[in-house]
């Protein structure tokens, strides 16, 4: 097997591994009723704290130094459109999404 | 009597060795402070039993409190009676031998209260006649004689007939016992200086227990003639409402007399905190919103600004909120009855049939009665709210469609019309054998459509097995064989059914006797708190035969609570039988003519049930260990436990009422087809973001010179969204494993994180998938999308459900690549716009998902990301920020958010 297959093999194992061994450690502590109230708020955190860091990094994607100012107003009124549209289907995510990149496709056509 | 200067010494000396304050002396020996100070001064009057309170307290010899030295004068005494210490040796074990001398007065008698356990006495008659030893049974003794016994009971010396003159030889033990320094008996406070003694002991005796010390008693001797209980109650009562008013006191309080005398107990008030949270679709259902809030209200009785949220809201005249509401009155001292209960109470039987059958309910439990006092019993409706809440929880459905269940052994059926009262889509099979209880039923369901009955044994029941999604069970599972009734429910739920529990469960036991003390300790525990917060209330007991029976319950369980607390069986369990007798020889079995009538003809039911269950009898109280490993064993899984009502023990498995739910195991062969389902539904957000991007990464995999089979390969295995970009670049331009793999692998070290979260955020806690199925699909929007919509899904689903979330994201991936690998000759030719689109479905999903997380609740962890992966993201790689600004919100969430209501 050529070189770049196993790296490919080695990245895949890893990853795995990465995402599954915190996860089985976790539920044996769980079961096992070793959590500690602290130890659970820390984890508690880390949902709300990651969806606010991929929306501010996917942001920052969009927003190339040069054409920062440019973007920023069409960046702000889709986001407006998603929280709009989710406000009147509440509970829904996929169509606020869709709706959101669709109002940005939009928005971009006619920045020109 | 006179003091010398070296009692006053010794006292001050063995005081301060022990390390105790004057307050603290005070406190445990039940003596003013005021005259402690007198008595260090040299001052003061004390009678000889107050000595040796002090000496008891001290854990010192009596007589080492009179010890002036070889030279010293070392008697004191009054008119009635000379005590004279004559010689004191102190053995090599620790052990202290005293002789005393003894002269009494005619016609005087000396009462002594228990000295510390093991201590001895040995009496020498030198002038007799006089009457010796334990103050129940006391000896004649002539001169000449020699007597010895205990002195750790209560005991007298007297001397009826003429002056008498004895030799008394005290031995202590080397190690005294532990109660030493808390003595049960005090003198009867004769004057102020008296009372405040008394009041010194009782606010000791309140801190200790409302700090966690089972019980205390305090008892009197030397009384009055006529001793009067109105002085002695009015002190508690000045002590439960000090230091000021609004403050309450987590202990329950009783004045009260037996055969011995007057006592003043004091028991702990217990608080379960079962109904922390509030998930049951409230706004759908107002009367189950304020029956929560009522519920929460009743286990909270130290909380302030019960007073306005008791008053506010809608009550209707439901049977739940009508109970929920008197509990919650009863907390703040006033009495109110459930206004069925009058109706019932009248209703005459004389269609219902009497039973007389051994095994039956009504043999030893009387039904009609049961049918209407049951209402008052504590935690009556709040287990049926606990019920209701898992059943929400965990079938959600039937709050929206009908739902066909079984409700064993139904009784009366009230439990049965409260829970309908929350969920009226249940449609239940009531299950009833008894044939008084069964006619009860049939009453108090007319005018009820969608309650189907049956009478007979559920054991015996015929009916489709493995189809019922939901049995329930309140205050029933204990008149059946557990195990047997266990297995039966098992045969006839369909997989995945539900068994919901309420019942009373005893704390744990091992043998008869601690059996019969549980039995004792539990029952005890509902009885006496109603009377502790009806006493607390100030409300007067009728002088007729419900009133005294009323006192006599309290009178009898006070002491057998603390003989069981003792571990004394035997006398715990005369009392409460001595009570049943003379309970079942007074005219109960008449409608009640006043609020404490009623609340004794539910005390009746409660002992009834005590010692039906002494004698093994219709009631098999079980543990709640024993039954959760029973129905471990019978193939369920338990899903939810919580102690509505805590009648001993400080756990959580101790005895009281328990609601407990089980769910018939199923195993992970036969997949969740409805929760794959919903979970492949909510992977069409993160699909359609994926579907844009790994196009891109297959065309960027083309582009870069890799071949497309090497390009799906990637994606397929790795699967990890932005560090396959760069596992491309570097594969192109040839880097080794060396460098590939680590480059790689810090770049999805964030990962980490997910698992733990997860399993914190509840997916796992009834796991039936092994890890890696949950596992391999974890990505940064999975997990996203996941952590914002799992509380909405019920908790057995949850497995089932990720993983149709991630085959969603997974196969979106996948074909997303191979659609790119494809095309990628075409992409140049879209226009612009959709190229621009497609870019925004990312931070367009994350902001639907921020705010379907709740930007409220979660704001600081929310913000410090939010902010610190912007502010890292101008000086470091995207996926660095990424991981420390997540780090940062967690940790600022962990350390300073307040704590969700």
């Amino acid at each position: 097997m050529s070189e770049m297959l196993w790296i490919i093999l080695i990245c895949a194992i890893g990853t795995f591994l990465l995402r599954w061994v915190p996860l089985w450690h976790a539920r044996r502590r769980k079961r096992g009723g070793t959590d500690g109230l602290k130890g659970q708020r820390w984890l508690e955190g880390v949902g709300p704290a990651a969806i606010a860091a991929l929306f501010v990094v996917s942001v920052w994607g969009l927003l190339p130094t040069d054409e920062r100012e440019s973007r920023i107003g069409m960046v702000l009124l889709a986001l407006a459109f998603v929280a709009l549209m989710r406000w009147l289907r509440r509970g829904s995510v996929a169509l606020p999404t869709l709706a959101g990149s669709v109002a940005y496709g939009v928005l971009s056509h006619f920045q020109g | 009597m006179e003091l010398t200067k070296p009692f006053s010494r010794n006292l001050s000396r063995l005081r301060e060795e022990r390390g105790l304050t004057i307050s603290g002396l005070s406190e445990r020996c039940g003596i003013a402070r005021s005259a402690l100070v007198s008595l260090e001064a040299g001052v003061g009057d004390p009678s000889i039993e107050s000595l040796w309170a002090i000496a008891n307290v001290l854990d010192a010899p009596f007589g080492s409190l009179l010890d002036a030295g070889p030279e010293g004068v070392r008697g004191l005494g009054d008119e009635t009676a000379h005590i004279r210490l004559m010689d004191r040796k102190e053995g090599r074990g620790g052990e202290t031998i005293e002789l005393y001398s003894m002269s009494l007065a005619p016609g005087s008698a000396k009462e002594s209260l228990a000295h510390p356990p093991g201590v001895k006495e040995k009496v020498v008659v030198i002038n007799g006649p006089i009457q010796v030893g334990d103050k129940r049974s006391p000896q004649w003794l002539r001169t000449g004689d020699v007597y010895a016994f205990d002195g750790d009971v209560p005991h007298v010396y007297a001397a009826p007939d003429g002056c008498a003159q004895a030799m008394i030889l005290l031995h202590y033990p080397a190690v005294p016992g532990p109660d030493a320094l808390h003595p049960t008996t005090l003198d009867w406070p004769v004057d102020a200086v008296g009372w405040e003694g008394v009041r010194s002991s009782v606010e000791r005796m309140c801190i200790d227990v409302a700090n966690g010390v089972q019980s205390r008693i305090l008892r009197f001797r030397a009384l009055p003639e006529t001793s009067s209980l109105t002085a002695l109650k009015e002190l508690k009562d000045e002590v439960m409402h000090s230091p000021a008013r609004g403050f309450r006191w987590p202990v329950l309080a009783f004045v009260e007399t037996d055969q011995v005398g007057p006592f003043l107990a004091v028991l702990p008030q217990r608080y379960p905190c079962a109904f922390q949270s509030t998930c049951m679709a409230p706004e759908d259902a107002p009367l189950a919103k304020r029956a929560m809030e009522l519920a929460r209200l009743s286990e909270s009785g130290l909380s302030a600004g019960r007073e306005t949220a008791i008053a506010d809201g809608e009550v209707g005249n439901g049977w739940t909120l009508e109970a929920l509401l008197c509990e919650c009155e009863l907390q703040a001292g006033r009495l109110r009855l459930p206004s069925q209960l009058q109706g019932m109470a009248e209703r005459t039987h004389s269609e219902v049939a009497t039973s007389h059958a051994d095994q039956a309910f009504s043999s030893r439990i009387q039904v009609d009665h049961y049918d209407a006092y049951e209402l008052l019993h504590p935690a009556y409706a709040r287990q049926v709210v606990a019920m209701a809440q898992d059943i929400a929880t965990f079938i959600p459905e039937a709050l929206q469609t009908t739902l066909r269940t079984i409700d064993v052994g139904t009784g009366p059926g009230v439990p049965l019309l409260m829970l309908r009262e929350l969920l009226p889509q249940l449609r239940p099979l009531a299950v009833e054998p008894d044939p008084v209880a069964f006619a009860c039923l049939e009453i108090n369901i007319r005018g009820q459509s969608g309650i189907q009955l049956h009478q007979g044994g559920f054991l015996e029941l015929e009916h489709p097995e493995g189809q019922s999604a939901l049995i329930t069970s309140v205050g029933s599972s204990h008149h059946f064989n557990t195990a047997f009734m266990l297995q039966k429910a098992y045969r006839l739920l369909q997989p995945g059914g539900v068994l919901s529990v309420a019942d009373e469960f005893l704390p744990p036991y091992h043998d008869l006797a601690s059996r019969n003390l549980a039995l004792v300790l539990h029952h005890s525990a509902y009885i006496l708190e109603a009377a502790a917060l009806i006493e607390r209330g100030g409300h007067p007991v009728p002088s007729d035969e419900d009133g005294r029976l009323y006192r006599a319950f309290r009178a009898h369980l006070v002491p057998a609570v603390i003989h069981a607390q003792e571990r004394d069986a035997l006398q715990a369990e005369r009392l409460c039988r001595k009570l049943f007798s003379i309970a079942s020889q007074t005219g109960l079995d008449k409608a009640s003519s006043s609020s404490i009538g009623a609340y004794t003809r539910f005390f009746w039911l409660e002992l009834q049930a005590m010692v039906a269950g002494f004698d093994y009898e219709v009631e098999r109280k079980t543990h709640v260990r024993r039954f959760l490993e029973l129905s471990e064993a019978s193939g369920f899984e338990l899903l939810s436990h919580r102690r509505i009502f805590a009648t001993s023990g400080a756990g959580d498995r101790d005895g009281g009422t328990h609601v407990i739910t089980l769910r018939k195991c199923v195993s992970w062969k036969r997949p969740d087809f409805h929760a794959l389902s919903a979970g492949l539904r909510s992977s069409l957000s993160v699909g359609v973001g994926y579907l844009p991007i790994a196009f891109s990464f297959g065309v960027a995999a083309v582009q870069a010179g890799l071949s497309p089979a090497v390009a799906m390969l990637v994606s397929m295995v790795v699967y990890a969204g932005a560090s396959q970009f760069l596992l491309i670049s570097l594969l192109a331009s040839g880097a080794g494993l060396v460098t590939a793999v680590p480059a790689v692998m810090l770049m999805n070290v964030r990962h980490a994180l997910y698992g733990p979260a997860l399993v914190a955020g509840g997916s796992h806690r009834h796991s039936r998938l092994p890890s890696p199925w949950l596992s391999f699909g974890l990505t940064d929007e999975v997990f996203a999308t996941a952590m914002s919509k799992i509380s909405s899904v019920p908790p057995h689903h949850r497995d089932h459900w990720l993983v149709g979330l991630q085959v969603g994201a997974y196969v979106a991936w996948v074909a997303g690549t191979a659609i790119g690998v494809m095309f990628v000759r075409d992409v140049e030719s879209w226009p612009a716009a959709v190229r621009e689109g497609l870019g925004f479905v990312l931070p367009a999903l994350f902001f639907a998902l921020l705010l379907e997380t709740g930007l409220r609740r979660w704001r600081l962890p929310v913000t410090v990301a939010a902010g610190v992966s912007a502010l890292l993201g101008v000086f470091m790689a995207s996926h660095h920020a990424l991981a420390l600004a997540v780090l940062a919100g967690a940790l600022s969430h962990a350390l300073f958010s307040r704590l969700p209501r």
